[in-house]
C-alpha cells in the first residue's frame, strides 16, 4: 500500500547545552584523526549525483560509531524530552543518524530533512520525501579554537552557536530549511540523527 | 531560498471546496479513433511510462503507450473539460497546463495494481521510507475510447475509498485528483483490449 502523508511535528527550534566529560570529548576529536574516515552519506551522491553534495563531511566507520553510545543516549533523552513537551507521542526510532566531522572550509548547503530533488532524469515536477526522517536531533562537539561553522535557520532567524555540549532539536519538514556556515578555524563534530515520531509508548 | 522553492506540501491538492468526493464523470462527443489506434499499436507501441517502471508489471501487467496523431485532438477535448471543472478543485481561475498524456492500451491480463497519480513509494532508488512525488499530476482526467463488453470484458476502472467501479463508455470522460485519497487501479482483463487516453494536468499559480 501507499504511505499516508506524514504527521507533521509541531513546536519549534529548541536549543539546549549539557556538560560533556572531556575525556569523551577528546576520545571522540581524536578517533577522527587516528581512525579511518570517509565522506559522509548523502542522498544527492547516493543517487548518483556527487557535484550536488550537501556537505564535504567526514564521518567515522560504523563500528567506530558505536564507540559514542553515551553521546547517542544523552541525544535521544533531550529529544524525547522535547517531543514530550511538544506533546507529541511518546518514544521515537532512528531513521539515520550520522556523526561528522566539519573541518576548516566544510558547510552544509540549504537544505530540509525530509525532502530533496531528485536528478533531473526523473522529470523536473518530481521531489523525493523522507516519510521516515520526522524529527532531528543534534549534539555538538567542537574543539576550542572553533570559529565559523554555526547552525542558520534563515526563515526563523536563529543562528545557534556549535559549542561543545549544545543540543538542537528541530521538525524535520519543509518549515525548518537550515544550513551550517563554513568552519572557519578548527574542528566542529556534530552528531545528528532523525527520528521517526511514534505515537505509542516506548516498550 | 532558490533551491528550497520546488519542494511543495504534500496537502495542497485535498479536496473539493465543497466536501464531497472530486471524482467526477461527464461524457463526451468524440470521433471514433480506435482503429487508427490499433494500427498505431501494431505499427510502434511502448510500454506505458511509470516512475516505478516495474509497477504491477511483475504481476503480468501489461498496458501500451500508442502515440498517435489524434491524440492532440482528443486532449483539446479533455482540456475544454477540465478547465470547465477547474473551479470545483479550488482551481478556479488557474490554467491548467498539461503535465503528461498516453493513450494506454491494456491487453488481456491481470489489469493494473492500485494507486495513485501523484506519488509512488521510492525505496529501490533512495532506500526505505522514501517516496517519489510529482507536484505536476494535479488533475488527472482519463478518457475512454472503447467500450466494455463490446470491445473488451473485464477491465473496469475502481476506486476502492469510494466503493465505485467505472464502466467504460466511448467518450465517458473521468476527472480526480491524482491525490492518494484516490487510489484507483482496474479489474483483471479478460479478452480483447481496453483504451483509454490518460492525462494529467498542472494548475500554475
Amino acid at each position: 500500500m501507499l504511505p499516508n502523508p506524514i504527521h507533521m511535528v509541531g513546536g519549534g527550534i529548541e536549543v539546549s547545552r549539557t556538560s560533556i566529560p572531556v575525556a569523551l570529548v577528546q576520545r571522540c576529536l581524536s578517533a577522527f584523526e587516528t581512525e579511518a574516515t570517509e565522506y559522509s552519506f548523502d542522498v544527492n551522491t547516493h543517487a548518483g549525483n556527487p557535484e550536488m553534495r550537501t556537505r564535504h563531511t567526514k564521518e567515522l566507520g560504523r563500528q567506530q560509531q558505536e564507540k559514542f553510545g553515551a553521546l547517542y543516549q544523552l541525544l535521544d533523552e533531550f529529544v524525547l524530552q522535547s517531543l514530550y513537551k511538544r506533546g507529541e507521542g511518546y518514544s521515537g526510532s532512528v531513521s539515520r543518524q550520522q556523526l561528522m566531522l566539519y573541518e576548516q572550509g566544510v558547510g552544509a548547503a540549504l537544505h530540509v530533512d525530509d525532502q530533496f530533488k531528485p536528478p533531473q532524469m526523473y522529470g523536473a515536477s518530481k521531489y523525493v520525501m523522507h516519510l521516515l526522517n520526522q524529527f532531528a536531533g543534534l549534539l555538538y562537539i567542537s574543539s576550542d579554537d572553533l570559529e565559523g561553522g554555526e547552525l542558520l535557520f534563515p526563515t526563523h532567524g536563529v543562528s545557534v552557536a556549535p559549542v561543545t555540549g549544545t543540543l538542537v532539536a528541530f521538525p524535520s519538514n519543509h518549515l525548518f530549511p537550515h544550513l551550517v556556515n563554513p568552519v572557519i578555524k578548527g574542528r566542529r563534530i556534530a552528531i545528528a540523527r532523525h527520528y521517526y515520531v511514534k505515537d505509542t509508548p516506548a516498550v | 531560498m532558490s533551491k528550497i522553492r520546488p519542494l511543495f506540501n504534500p496537502w495542497f491538492t485535498v479536496s473539493t471546496p465543497d466536501g464531497r468526493n472530486g471524482i467526477r464523470i461527464r461524457h463526451l462527443e468524440v470521433p471514433d479513433f480506435s482503429e487508427q489506434i490499433m494500427d498505431g499499436w501494431r505499427d510502434k507501441a511502448a510500454p506505458s511510462k511509470t516512475y516505478n517502471a516495474n509497477h504491477g508489471r511483475e504481476r503480468g501487467r501489461r498496458s501500451f503507450d500508442i502515440d498517435d496523431r489524434c491524440k492532440p485532438e482528443l486532449v483539446e477535448h479533455v482540456l475544454r473539460q477540465v478547465q470547465l471543472l477547474a473551479g470545483e478543485y479550488n482551481y478556479l481561475g488557474r490554467t491548467p497546463t498539461l503535465a503528461s498524456s498516453q493513450i494506454l492500451l491494456y491487453t488481456e491480463g491481470p489489469g493494473c495494481p492500485v494507486h495513485c497519480d501523484d506519488q509512488d513509494a521510492a525505496d529501490d532508488d533512495y532506500g526505505l521510507g522514501t517516496v517519489m512525488f510529482n507536484w505536476a499530476n494535479q488533475l488527472v482526467a482519463l478518457l475512454f475510447l472503447t467500450e466494455e463488453c463490446k470491445d473488451f470484458t473485464g477491465g473496469q476502472l475502481f476506486f476502492p475509498n469510494a466503493d465505485l467501479y467505472v464502466p467504460a463508455v466511448p467518450g465517458k470522460l473521468i476527472v480526480f485528483p491524482g491525490h492518494y485519497k484516490y487510489k484507483h487501479g482496474v479489474t483483471p482483463i479478460q479478452s480483447g483490449t481496453r483504451i483509454v487516453l490518460q492525462t494529467t494536468w498542472r494548475f500554475d499559480l
